[in-house]
């Protein structure tokens, strides 16, 4: 007996060993087919996130706005695009370019790239689309990503018929020349304004391709995602392009939902209903960060928030002692971190960091109120006296707006400057300042390509639609200079002389350079940190 | 009977006019250039000029006012130039939403309020009547937006019972926002069911009937129930019109795309014709619901609508 | 026996509803005597602490004081509130009449105008004026004005009507009396029951009206402390800061309880047949 129960016991031990050894080899063997399943599970599933209104439209020459682009990126692609992991330029539809000199570029297209209705993108397309950009009737918002090329102040302003300087050369080459050499043109390429179109979608559809609510078959773009649904105010539907030239998206598609209210959506992703926000509202930010940990990433954006002057009018204009008092006056780290949670930076200048210009060592603004109250008193207005009360513009669609304005407002009152703060709705506070209505105006201008060419030029050139009104045509010539300058050391210099001149000239306060919070649900992955907000859905999955 | 539904249809159309009047009023006194306001700063002078001719605004504006009148007679309620669809669609879009919350709200204040101000009143002398009377002043004292606020946060995300934003959830999208809209409402209506309970329960007639050794909760439910009801209903009836068509700031706050959310997100984005039209259907909503309670009231009650046509033909002279 | 309200039940009524009001107005009135500090100081480093200490009620994201805020937002409701009832009495009281007395056109036309303010969505007519005259205290107080005048204007109208066929107005009638005398002398003073419970039970729902059009933006403009700028302000903080929302909004609801309660007392007491008791709907309470 007690041998037999020792036979049976070794065998037992033998069978178990060997159980285990082969459930060891099992899953070496086996560990591909589990990455290969982990692919699988990769793909699919439909990414919820959530606008805060409707674009005006998902025509790329509207794409100006964060709400257009944020949806448009995903459907339509240009020439050329932006890889975010080493902020380079990469090819889209342009497998390959020559770059004569920084002014002559020639695009070699993919062959066999398809729009979402099945046609093929050639050249010609690009012709359409771009010079479409350009044309005084298409009334783009985006015509300052192709100004630089040559005719194209010729065919904005409707004296030629067609831009001189894009050529098709052949059906896969489109040659694309600038008046002068500029390094950044590229960068203008990778914007979602400077997408392809098909030209007989949009001839036949005219107005219903600019309108809200546009139809799947009107909005024809030939990116990683095509549109399903769009129910304004509700709901815009994005489902996967199968037939994309490059590599597919994992996502079945993206829904996004139009929630007009911040509070509203971070309690959505609280119930689950949401997969990702970069909205989370004042206040929030480190209960999310607490409840979410592990799901947040902060996101330092190229971008600068200010208080604008209007250097036409008095006792701006003329006063340079006074706009530097002022700036000095401000507490930027108290308002950041009592406004904004800490979600931001002080701005000494103008360019953020992270930007390759970016000067750390600039001699720019901080917290001094001594100095600001006896700069004031040299401009001529000691304690405030004999300074009228300033009126402060701006949109009070969100709420930190209308608290930094608060804020601001009661620490110039320290220095004895009083200033009036009018809110307005956006659409009224759009045309108070284009009717030059205004004593000081809030914008944020943020970096929209690679190139810093894109934040200072459009805000200080003197061409440019600056709503300072201000004029330096030392600033010009500098960022003229700049902009053609193909040495890139060169033109690091000349920018960073640019913002040493306009910090001391200062047509505004600066304020401070945001961070957006970017929140995902546990399951999503693929994306991360995006300083200028154009995560890109295509690279984004979802586990299970 | 007849006349006086012609009259009651016939006073319709001069308030309708005098709304689609006032709305209207509301593109020429707009600072600015309402085109501009409207599209934005940078449009190309040919939307411009489009946008201003199809808005009249450079025709009289009685002839401007006709066109506008001819067309609602069509059903046309205008187009919007923002959204680049037809105010009627934006319209309808809104419509059903608003159905259901008032549904809803209707549901909610019956249901609480008329038990809670019967039970008040039959409680009257002790202390829960009481308890339940106060209560229902203080419910009515709290604006609907804080309590929205307060269920918002309570049961939607602390608890996590109810959706808390949107209308896709189906009909529980519409739990919080209605009890937010109904439940001040119920509080008004408990009293004023209270009030009529009281009085019915003071008539003689009750007396009598438990007098005769009837169980007293037979002869409320019997006698007193129906009677005291009367003026709760056509209270209620009435309110319906405004039930649907005031509900903005639940509607914002609980993101529903309503009628009431519509009217709010039209006037900040300066959206003047949706703004008219949706206006003008208000009142149409409100105007007919008027008339048909008052239809129904006349049905329900002889003695008033005997009043009633009285008091009609009085106002012939 | 079922009863009624009794004597000492009107009177706890009243009584309740009095001393809330007086506590409100001795409050507004010393305000800046129990404030711990300006309503519109702000302490950026003291950013959204909660109740204790210092602060009482806690601060908000600008570090203000919240009791400091809700007691000066006393002033603004009450003075709203006051300011807009006072005008609409007069207005309505007075358009009531000479529909009332007259009749005919005038009171046809008068009721057209009334039925047509009122088919608008309560709140509503309020926010497009609001929104295009712009935002103020005096824009404010104009259009609640607007908005309520036809309530009242009923209101009297309806008691002018059934005064006029009273006998002793006839009396006065043929024996000459000018109009304006058997106005002033017979039929006013009966109006002034129903407009006195109304009138005080509509400025609970005027404080309502102006809360709600702050909180959407559109009434007294932030930095002031009106309850209802406060409590848009802290619409964002609900789960962070919920202080930020109880404090004013437990103003507002003793408030318009209070106002509430006295126009109710009122009503029991001037006018004993429950039939002929009129009920007060705010502009809001459907949304």
């Amino acid at each position: 007996m007690q041998k037999n129960k020792m036979i049976v016991l070794h065998v037992l031990v033998i069978f178990i060993i060997s159980m285990l050894l082969f459930n060891g080899c099992g899953n070496k063997k086996t560990n591909s087919e589990q990455a290969a399943n982990r692919k699988q599970l990769m793909v699919g599933g439909v990414l919820r996130c959530s606008l805060l209104n409707d674009p005006a439209s998902l025509d790329p020459a509207g794409f100006d706005e964060e709400l257009g682009i944020e949806v448009g990126k995903e459907i339509y692609e240009g020439l050329v695009d932006i890889d975010f992991t080493t902020n380079k330029i990469v090819p889209a539809h342009a497998e390959k370019w020559d770059n004569k000199n920084n002014q002559v570029f020639t695009f070699y297209l993919k062959k066999g790239a398809k729009f979402h209705n099945g046609k093929e993108v050639t050249a010609e397309d690009f012709m359409y689309s771009l010079d479409r950009v350009l044309n005084p009737a298409t009334a783009a918002k985006v015509t300052w990503l192709l100004e630089p090329v040559k005719g194209a102040e010729a065919r904005l302003s409707g004296k030629a018929a067609s831009t001189e300087g894009i050529k098709v050369i052949d059906k896969y080459t489109i040659q694309i020349t600038l008046d002068k050499p500029f390094p950044g043109f590229l960068s203008n390429l990778t914007q979602p304004g400077a997408g392809v179109i098909d030209k007989d979608t949009v001839e036949k559809f005219k107005g219903a391709f600019t309108a809200t609510g546009a139809k799947p078959d009107v909005v024809v773009g030939s990116g990683p995602f095509k549109l399903s649904q769009w129910e304004p105010k509700n709901i815009i539907k994005l489902i996967r392009n199968d037939d994309y030239y490059g590599r597919k998206a994992y996502l079945d598609g993206v829904d996004f939902r139009i929630i007009a209210d911040e509070t509203t959506t971070l309690n959505e992703f609280r119930a689950g209903n949401l997969d990702f926000t970069d909205r989370v509202p004042p206040g929030q930010t480190g209960l999310v960060e607490k409840e979410f940990a592990g799901q947040v990433l902060r996101n330092r954006m190229w971008d600068i928030e200010y208080y604008g002057f209007n250097m036409t009018k008095t006792p701006f204009k003329d006063n340079v002692k006074l706009r530097q008092a002022l700036n000095f006056a401000i507490n930027r780290e108290g308002i950041i971190k009592a406004v904004l949670e800490g979600r931001g930076e002080p701005a000494k200048g103008v360019i953020p960091p992270g930007m390759s210009v970016y000067n750390k060592d600039l001699n720019g603004y901080t917290y001094d109120p001594a100095k600001a109250a006896a700069l004031l008193a040299e401009a001529g207005y000691p304690k405030g006296q004999g300074l009228p009360e300033l009126k402060l513009s701006f949109n009070n669609n969100r709420e930190t707006n209308q608290k930094i304005a608060e804020a601001v407002q009661a620490q110039l009152k320290e220095i004895g400057v009083k200033i009036k703060l009018k809110g307005l709705p956006l659409p009224v506070y759009q045309q108070d300042v284009g009717n030059g209505n205004y004593e000081m105006f809030r914008l944020n201008f943020a970096a929209d390509t690679l190139d810093v060419s894109c934040l200072l030029n459009p805000l200080f050139g003197s061409k440019a639609e600056n709503y300072f009104r201000y004029t330096n045509p030392e600033v010009d010539k500098l960022l003229d200079e700049a902009q053609t300058a193909t040495d890139e050391v060169k033109r690091m210099q000349l920018y960073r002389e640019v913002e040493q001149k306009i910090i001391q000239d200062t047509p505004a306060i600066w304020l401070f350079h945001s961070q957006s919070l970017y929140l995902k649900g546990k399951n999503i992955n693929g994306i991360n940190e995006n300083p200028m907000d154009l995560v890109p859905l295509s690279s984004v999955w979802i586990s299970r | 009977m007849f006349k006086y539904v012609v009259r009651r249809l016939l006073i319709l159309i001069p308030i309708l006019l005098g709304v689609a009047l006032i709305s209207s009023l509301m593109f020429y006194i707009v600072p600015g250039d309402i085109v501009r306001v409207m599209l934005g700063q940078h449009i190309d002078p040919f939307t411009y000029a489009n946008v201003r001719k199809a808005l009249g605004l450079d025709i009289p504006f009685g002839e401007n006012f006709l066109g506008f009148m001819r067309n609602i007679c069509r059903g046309d309620l205008g187009f919007s130039y923002i959204q680049q669809r037809s105010v009627n669609q934006v319209i309808l879009e809104a419509l059903p939403v608003t159905i259901k919350l008032t549904v809803v709200s209707l549901l909610v204040t019956i249901i609480v309020g008329i038990p809670v101000g019967i039970l008040a009143a039959v409680k009257d002398r002790r202390a829960i009547g009481q308890a339940v009377n106060y209560g229902a002043m203080i419910g009515f004292s709290m604006p609907s937006f804080l309590l929205a606020l307060f269920l918002q946060l309570f049961f939607g995300v602390w608890l996590g019972w109810f959706p808390i934003a949107g209308s896709g959830r189906g009909l529980i999208s519409y739990v919080l926002p209605g009890l937010a809209i109904g439940l001040p409402s119920a509080a008004f209506y408990a009293r004023v069911a209270r009030a009529s309970m009281l009085e019915v329960l003071t008539q003689e007639y009750i007396l009598f009937a438990t007098a005769r050794g009837l169980p007293f909760n037979r002869v409320i439910i019997n006698h007193g129930l129906r009677n005291a009801l009367i003026p709760v209903i056509t209270q209620i009836g009435m309110d319906f019109g405004m039930f649907m068509t005031g509900a903005v700031l639940t509607e914002t706050i609980f993101n529903l795309p309503g009628m009431g959310r519509l009217i709010f997100s039209s006037i900040n984005a300066r959206d003047f014709p949706v703004l008219r039209g949706a206006l003008l259907f208000s009142a149409l909503i409100v105007v007919i619901v008027n008339l048909l309670v008052d239809l129904s009231y006349i049905r329900l009650d002889p003695r008033i609508a005997s009043a009633i046509v009285r008091e009609g033909s009085d106002a012939d002279r | 026996m079922l009863t009624g309200k009794g004597m000492t039940e009107i009177n706890k009524t009243i009584i309740s509803g009095g001393v809330i009001i007086t506590l409100l107005i001795i409050v507004a009135i010393i305000a800046p005597l129990i404030s711990p500090s300006e309503p519109l100081a702000q302490n950026l480093s003291a950013s959204l602490s909660s109740p204790g200490g210092s602060a009482f009620f806690g601060t908000d994201s600008l570090g203000r004081d919240i009791f400091s805020r809700v007691v000066y937002g006393s002033r603004i409701s009450l003075t709203v509130g006051i300011t807009v009832l006072t005008l609409t009495l007069f207005l309505g009281t007075f358009l009531g009449m000479l529909a009332g007395y007259f009749g005919g056109v005038l009171d046809s036309v008068l009721m057209r105008v009334s039925d047509v303010f009122m088919s608008f969505p309560p709140l509503v007519l309020a926010m497009i004026v609001m929104a295009f005259i712009g935002p103020g205290i005096a824009n404010l107080v104009g259009v609640l004005v607007i908005i309520r005048w036809p309530q009242f204007a009923r209101l009297v109208r309806g008691q002018v009507i059934s005064v006029k066929g009273m006998a002793y107005v006839d009396a006065a009638r043929i024996a000459g009396t000018h109009p304006l005398k058997i106005v002033l002398k017979h039929i006013l003073p009966n109006c002034f029951a129903p407009v006195i419970t109304y009138g005080t039970m509509s400025v609970g729902a005027i404080i309502i009206d102006e809360t709600a059009l702050s909180f959407l933006g559109l009434g007294i403009q932030p930095p002031a402390p009106s309850w209802g700028v406060m409590l848009a302000d802290a619409k964002n903080y609900i789960a962070a800061a919920p202080w930020l929302v109880m404090f004013p909004g437990l103003a507002m609801i003793v408030t318009v309880l209070g106002f509430n309660l006295l126009g109710d007392g009122l009503g029991y007491l001037l006018n004993p047949k429950q039939s002929e008791r009129i009920e007060v709907t705010h502009g809001n309470i459907k949304g």
